[in-house]
């Protein structure tokens, strides 16, 4: 382990998260609240900065090892740093509290403690929904883009906080690709706000709910979610999630008018097939169940939540625990779907599902012809053999990790839909769940060793599970 | 600017990594995706796995907006067709191949002009070069030409008792009336451009500017050995010594040339009836003896196993007062020569790179001048540029005293070369308008005069 690298790195980007504490304190002084909470929290990021960045590392070498590490170390730090605000302001005096509702912020998961979110200050629901946007691209990438490093350090984080099972640069640079990434997401997410104060949404909201939907976070600025927006402000939300649960290589093709390319993408195919079957069965199912009024109503809401769930935002417009099974069931399974990698959504992935189903495909080849040779293709190209092993490994501990949080969840006694739900829901960066920890409901009913293992699951589950369980690995902290 | 690289070997990482340094976006295309792997985990470049002659991975590399197109796998035939697809995509595109075929490099203008290529590269015609450069001037651990072969820079290391050893460079300057500078020392692994006072002590690696008479005359003062070798041994008859027996013999020297394979030392004495060709095992130190190894004037080691070379140079050094000079195929062995004490190592790779580095350099035009040779000192750190002047109203009719306060922190204007006239340049002097200017310095990646400025 080179030690001095990973610690330069962590300094820096809570130097970073130090001058983006500009952004709640800009809110505090529009609105006339206290700007102390952020001041502080930017003075404590400050000088551990200082002390962490003193000087820089010799051997700017950053090999994947310390690439791992210093990415699950960093979000660690960011996790009780940037829940500062939580205690000097007074929102919460638990630190499992202000913790949990961090991470949930930074991991853009979305799942709550505070069960009437109206009453804190404006620029403490700025602070939450900043936060999902920061986490949504990922703070490291964001440091890539402005500081240059050397060799292949970058392509070592950039590896570590992308979600996927396969990322590469998008340009030679990987400074470049990084500036790119969050070009791309800027700009959309502008986009998202000036569409929504278009449609007469208050400018705050406009831009929290923007941000939470761009990091595919989903903390609401509003007791009641999402449902007392007009309908017209819902579809444009809709639509806005969905777009960002896209691969961003996708836009990046788009913007370099490469259509061939992006609609060569499989998983981007895969995952509007998902959305628009998941979208027609829960309609028909609702309509059915006779929830609904118009049909035009239940395909909205339908809508909504598939868009919502698919790409872990968690945003809700009604209370899905009225919903019949059926619905229920197809929210729970798109939960565990997810959206595309390299966006910034959260769950298994559809690429990763679609490499299985695709390795699952050969196995059967295999068995009829047990000499037969065959590579899986992705996009056309035949894919690396390691990229299947990982995606094997990944999900076996994937699920290995679930079970384990699903029975350490049900210590706390609540009915199995709240508790298998509560860390389905956190684990894939979701927010809501079902039962207690529903749509309408929150998290703050949780004991407090759910609330640390919870907020553990949303760490592993937005770091794509390796990089926290190198940190519980003892080869990692060997020096050979 | 853009640049594709096909082939990721020696000399296609060690470009990438020049390329990436002086801040260019750099794409490499390789079949063996776990060379591009670790590549691209040392240097930040976008991997394409795939044949480099194929036009849709080409396309993946991003040929459409590519600037400059480098072949350089190890297949000639390769890097020619790949050179002849790319550039059927852009006109603009200039094109670099690796050809290394004695056979077809003979062809070489016939090949670039027919095939469109910007420029081809022999690293063995290259290395073969050096090395003759450096039998010329048995003297020198190692010498670069610039302004057409007018004026050279030379590396030379002070021993005790030399004239200069233990004095100034001040001193020097005002005791001898030669005109030359001295513009880099290389002290226990640092690297200094000295000052005035600076005083020279035993064991410095010193780099100096001059011009060819002045070196000349500087050597014979300093009573080292100032004429060519006469006679020379080489051991390994592969490409390199191929090339360099043609211009050794060429030259009216005597070569001996000791090569294992026997067909292929029948076709090398087919081709130079006038060197001896030996059959034999040239690591064999009986052998090399007996082969004169005592009483010749350079020996070369040239096989294709570099530790087999450096056996043989070192144990040369100890019975020989020959001028040793060895080739090393590999490119991380730098730190390591300097520790041998043989004479001169000669980097066929890093000369290829390096050379198509410096054309890359010239091709980004800046403002008040461009590259006209790039030459890297000393693990790279050290650039020597020599740099055309245009008309720069920063720069160019200033005399150096004022301009002196305005140039980067360790630059140096070693000299100015003005038609047939060699400056080394003090105070008084300034930079016009067409001149070449040679520029020491430590920064990497200046392609034009004006960023010598701060």
């Amino acid at each position: 382990m080179e030690t001095a690298i990973v610690i330069y790195i962590i300094g820096l980007a809570l130097a970073i998260e130090g001058v983006l504490m500009a952004v709640p304190a800009l809110c505090a002084l529009v609105y006339g609240e206290s700007l102390m909470p952020f001041l502080w929290t930017a003075i404590i990021c400050f000088l551990i900065a200082l002390a962490f960045t003193r000087k820089r590392p010799d051997s700017g070498f950053l090999f994947s090892r310390e690439g791992y590490v210093a990415t699950a170390l960093t979000w660690i730090a960011l996790a009780f740093t940037g829940m500062l605000p939580f205690l000097f302001s007074g929102s919460t005096t638990s630190l499992a509290d202000a913790v949990f509702e961090t991470v949930s912020g930074y991991t853009t998961t979305g799942s709550s403690i505070f069960p009437a979110v109206e009453e804190l200050p404006k620029s403490i629901l700025m602070w939450r929904s900043f936060m999902h946007w920061i986490g949504g691209m990922g703070i490291l990438v964001f440091m890539l883009a402005i500081v240059p490093f050397s060799g292949g350090t970058q392509m070592n984080i950039m590896r570590a906080e992308s979600p996927g099972p396969s990322i590469s640069k998008i340009v030679p640079r990987a400074q470049d690709s990084a500036a790119i990434l969050y070009k791309i997401y800027t700009v959309m997410t502008a986009g998202l706000i000036i569409t929504l104060v278009a449609l007469r949404m208050p400018v705050f909201d406009a831009i929290c709910i923007s941000f939470g939907a761009a990091g595919t976070g989903g903390f609401s600025v509003l007791n009641t979610g999402c449902a007392t927006y007009t309908v017209a402000q819902q579809i444009v939300i809709t639509v806005g999630m969905a777009a960002f649960g896209v691969n961003f290589s996708f836009y990046y093709f788009l913007t370099i008018r490469k259509l061939g390319l992006a609609i060569a993408m499989e998983e981007v195919r895969w995952y509007f097939i998902i959305i628009f079957a998941a979208i027609a069965l829960i309609s028909v199912d609702l309509i059915r169940a006779g929830l609904y009024a118009s049909g035009a109503m239940a395909v909205k809401d339908a809508a909504f939540h598939v868009s919502s769930i698919i790409t872990t935002t968690g945003y809700a417009t009604t209370d899905c625990n009225l919903w019949p099974n059926l619905s229920q069931g197809i929210l729970i399974l798109l939960m565990f779907i997810g959206a595309c990698s390299g966006s910034t959504g959260g769950g298994i992935k559809v690429s990763r599902l679609l490499i299985m189903a695709k390795a699952y495909k050969r196995e059967l080849a295999v068995a009829l012809h047990p000499n037969i040779i065959k590579k899986v293709h992705m996009d056309g190209k035949a894919m690396d053999e390691n990229v299947l092993r990982n995606t094997g490994a990944y999900l076996f501990i994937y699920f290995v990790i679930f079970t384990a949080s699903v029975l350490i969840v049900s210590l706390d006694g609540f009915d199995w839909l709240t508790t298998f739900t509560s860390v389905a829901s956190t684990y894939n960066n979701i927010g809501p769940g079902f039962g207690v920890v529903g749509t309408m409901g929150n998290f703050s009913e949780l004991s407090d060793l759910s609330k640390w293992v919870l907020s553990l699951d949303m760490l592993i589950g937005r770091l794509e599970i390796f990089p926290i369980m190198l940190l519980f690995t003892k080869n990692t902290w060997r020096r050979f | 600017m853009n640049a594709l690289i096909v082939g990721c070997g020696k000399v296609g990482t060690e470009l990438a990594r020049t390329l990436v340094n002086d801040g260019h976006n750099v794409s490499v295309v390789d079949t063996n995706e776990k060379a591009l792997a670790s590549v691209s985990e040392a240097i930040d470049i976008f991997p394409v796995p795939g044949n480099g002659a194929d036009i849709n991975t080409l396309r993946d590399a991003g040929i459409d907006t590519a600037d400059i197109f480098i072949a350089v796998s190890h297949s000639d035939e390769l890097n020619l067709l790949a050179c002849l697809v790319a550039g059927s995509v852009s006109e603009r595109l200039k094109t670099i191949a690796r050809v290394r075929n004695p056979l077809y490099s003979k062809e070489t203008d016939f090949l670039k002009s027919k095939l469109g290529l910007s420029k081809i590269i022999n690293p063995e015609l290259a290395a073969a070069a050096e090395i003759y450069k450096l039998l010329q001037f048995p003297a020198l651990s190692r010498i670069d030409t610039f302004a057409e072969e007018r004026a050279a820079i030379f590396t030379m290391s002070v021993t005790a008792g030399q004239s200069i050893e233990g004095k100034s460079l001040q001193e020097i300057g005002s005791e001898t009336d030669y005109n030359i500078l001295v513009c880099a020392v290389e002290r226990n692994g640092e690297v200094t451009i000295p000052s005035g006072s600076f005083v020279l002590n035993d064991g410095d690696e010193i780099s100096v500017v001059a011009s060819m008479s002045q070196m000349k005359m500087f050597l014979q003062t300093l009573g080292l050995r100032s004429e060519s070798a006469k006679s020379c041994l080489i051991t390994g008859g592969g490409t390199i010594a191929y090339y360099l027996t043609d211009m050794l013999l060429k030259s009216r020297r005597q070569v001996r040339l000791i090569e294992i394979n026997e067909g292929r030392c029948g076709m090398l004495s087919e081709a130079f009836p006038e060197a001896e060709i030996i059959h034999g095992d040239g690591t064999d130190k009986s052998f090399l003896l007996k082969q004169g190894l005592k009483y010749v004037d350079a020996f070369v080691p040239l096989t294709g196993i570099d530790e087999e070379n450096i056996i043989s140079a070192t144990y040369a050094k100890n019975v020989s007062e020959a001028k040793v000079i060895t080739k090393i195929n590999r490119t991380d062995l730098n730190d390591v020569m300097d520790e041998l004490h043989i004479d001169s190592a000669v980097f066929p790779k890093l000369i290829c790179a390096d050379s198509i580095a410096q054309y890359v350099r010239a091709q980004s035009m800046g403002l008040g001048g461009h590259v006209e040779t790039l030459y890297r000192y000393l693990d790279n750190r050290l650039e020597i540029l020599e740099l055309i002047a245009n008309d720069d109203p920063e720069l160019t009719d200033i005399p150096l005293m004022e301009l002196g306060s305005r140039l980067k922190d360790n630059v140096l204007i070693a000299c100015i070369i003005r038609g047939d006239s060699f400056i080394i340049p003090s105070g008084k002097n300034v930079i016009r308008k067409g001149d070449s200017v040679i520029v020491v310095t430590t920064h990497s990646g200046i392609s034009s005069l004006h960023e010598i400025l701060a």
